[in-house]
């Protein structure tokens, strides 16, 4: 090659490489393999809600929410093929469990409830101690935990591989047969970021297609006063905010939570803040399901004091306790975060029941 | 000559790509050589370096003891100023967590080669740019809950702890700092406000490094900066009997009005050169 030759391929090269960089518009290579690129899934966020980030490594696809949800709901992940990730998380009680701990492979029991699933995207770290940052993370964790589903991934793909659906669906879904661990943990996370609960009464008056009666306009003054002071944990729209506290559950610490995580003594005893949405449909409350959901609020009455409580809680020591009534008017408001719409989503329930 | 003029073509192209394509838009053509900037914050309480979770042995000015476990704030229009009378924009809005290392550094570069006298900053944000949802960085945790007719964006700071109660029995209670836009009555207020710190002329030369240090003495929330004014603005947490001061303007008044005076800085500079 002769120099002048040389020098326009580096130009070239030099144009090329210098204008990809950080361009948007730059459209991706079509994958390489047997099936043609999935769908992309656009979701559309009702004004009012944060922006909806994906991890730009998982980018939703029609194709992968529908891979997702089929191993969401298959028990083929679980040892003895009895349990599925939507064994423990049921769409009716906003994917979450009505048992105090479920029950997991073989008759065994955790220590803590199933958490509710809702609008997962906006999440934050997951599970009570905030001990995985993402939904992929957090779905490589059950299948191979002896108590949930007691399979190592390695099985757990093999049989897949020798099902005879999985390798095209995860072909239409990823461009190629292969499948990995991380694969199936990508596919479940997408369709979890299908759990969208936006048309709650809540959401319907804020947009201003309802109204509140008076009394859950009310409860509504409570929970974002410093009365009820619902609302530094449990913010709208999420009604999360996706923090760690210690509500002075117990005297003694019984179970030390966040601090596991972080070893950080301040974290001693803290879990973190569920979403409230659907909150009426669900049957028990805190990590380990010692509430139903008048006794949560009945707690800050009468929580466990102690230096290590949390001063959002502490507070409450210098206040008069909420009077009966007023629990009332705000368990009245607290019905209007529930979305039928949600909880029996023909799209979310599981694809192997009629 | 035939050889060379497609070498020369190249090296256009070359040049055209390196210039055009560059990853920062915002610096034009011909800007000089500049420097650079570390933001840091330091926190102490009447001069001493904060401890967090300690026993409550910080004094108010009424002697009430109390200690600090959280501290998370907005702070926004963060400039430094030269003597000159230009200002340079550090950052529009920064989010500081006490909790979270992520957020408790700026970085900036293209500063100015210049002598720099002063910082100044808005403490939380003004109502233009108060709104919900409008800074995805701030977490849902500094969200100020709407009121009927007012939807208001975030929290401007939340500083809590634990504070005695009984100076006999040493109980103590949890209060909750909470600044915002505080909303009352049908009425708003927007309780943020500027706040302007001299320091030591420092010069940045090109290349060079600056590292400036912003220092909140956090106790001078509680305290009446200008006595002689006859307006006393002290503040203490027995005297606000349930602690519930969102709502509470005469209670976000005095942090108001006591906040600016919680401000120093200092800047450093280091390295570089002027031509």
């Amino acid at each position: 090659m002769k120099l002048h030759q040389l020098a326009l391929c580096l130009a070239a090269a030099m144009l090329l490489a210098a204008c990809s960089k950080d361009d948007k518009t730059v459209t991706p290579p079509p994958p390489v393999g047997d099936c043609a690129a999935p769908t992309p899934l656009t979701i559309t966020v009702p004004v009012g809600f944060p922006e909806m980030t994906q991890p730009a490594d998982n980018p939703m696809t029609v194709e992968g929410v529908e891979l997702g949800r089929l191993l969401f709901y298959d028990p083929i992940l679980s040892g003895d093929s009895t349990q599925a990730c939507g064994t423990c998380h049921l769409q009716g009680l906003g994917f979450s469990d009505s048992r105090k701990f479920s029950e997991g492979i073989r008759g065994k029991f955790g220590n803590r409830h199933a958490p509710t699933i809702v609008n997962p995207s906006y999440m934050g770290d997951s599970f009570w101690d905030g001990r995985v940052h993402s939904l992929e993370e957090q779905a490589t964790k059950p299948v191979p935990n002896e108590i949930e589903m007691d399979l190592p991934w390695t099985t757990a793909i093999e049989r897949l591989q020798k099902s005879k659906t999985y390798p095209d669906k995860f072909c239409a879904a990823f461009g190629d047969k292969r499948i990995t661990m991380q694969r199936v943990v990508k596919a479940i996370a997408q369709f979890e970021r299908t759990f969208l609960s936006f048309n709650s009464k809540y959401d319907r008056v804020q947009r201003g297609e309802d109204t509140f009666t008076p009394e859950e306009a009310a409860g509504q003054r409570i929970f974002n006063n410093e009365r009820g002071d619902c609302f530094h944990c449990h913010q709208a729209p999420l009604f999360t905010t996706n923090t760690f506290h210690n509500t002075g559950l117990d005297s003694v610490v019984v179970d030390r939570g966040r601090y596991d995580v972080t070893g950080n003594p301040a974290d001693m005893g803290k879990f973190k803040a569920p979403s409230l949405r659907n909150c009426m449909d669900r049957f028990v409350f805190e990590h380990d399901s010692r509430f139903s959901l008048r006794e949560a609020v009945e707690h800050y009455n009468h929580f466990y004091d102690g230096p290590d409580v949390d001063p959002l809680i502490r507070v409450r020591l210098t206040r008069k306790p909420m009077r009966v009534g007023e629990i009332d008017t705000l368990m009245t408001f607290l019905g209007t975060l529930s979305d039928p719409d949600f909880l029996t989503n023909p799209n979310l329930k599981s694809p192997y029941q009629p | 000559m035939s050889s060379i003029r497609p070498l020369l073509i190249a090296l256009l192209v070359s040049a055209v790509a390196a210039i055009g394509c560059s990853n920062d838009p915002t610096v034009p053509p011909g800007t000089p050589t500049t420097g650079s900037a570390d933001v840091s914050f330091g926190f102490t309480v009447n001069g001493v370096p904060l401890v967090l979770n300690m026993v409550p042995s910080y004094a108010t000015p009424a002697g009430t003891l109390y200690n600090i476990k959280t501290l998370r704030f907005i702070i926004s229009n963060l400039r430094l100023h030269t003597d000159d009378g230009k200002s340079v924009l550090i950052k529009s809005v920064h989010y500081y967590d006490l909790g979270d290392a992520t957020t408790q550094t700026i970085h900036v570069n293209d500063l100015l080669h210049a002598n720099y006298t002063s910082v100044s900053f808005t403490f939380g944000l003004d109502d233009a740019h108060n709104k919900p949802n409008e800074y995805p960085s701030i977490p849902a945790i500094m969200n100020w809950p709407p009121e009927p007719g007012a939807n208001f964006g975030y929290h401007y700071m939340q500083l809590e702890g634990n504070y005695e109660t009984d100076a006999g029995t040493h109980a103590t209670a949890g209060y909750t700092t909470h600044t915002g836009p505080a909303y009352a009555s049908g009425t708003s207020y927007d309780f943020s406000f500027p706040v302007s710190a001299s320091f030591t002329p420092a010069h940045i030369h090109e290349g060079g490094v600056g590292k400036l240090d912003i220092n909140f003495d956090l106790n001078g929330w509680y305290m009446d900066h200008t006595p002689a004014d006859g307006v006393d603005t002290s503040y203490d947490f027995k005297t606000l009997a349930d602690q519930m001061i969102m709502g509470n303007l005469d209670a976000q008044g005095k942090l108001r009005a006591n906040g600016p005076g919680c401000f120093s800085a200092t800047l450093t500079a280091t390295g570089g050169h002027d031509h």
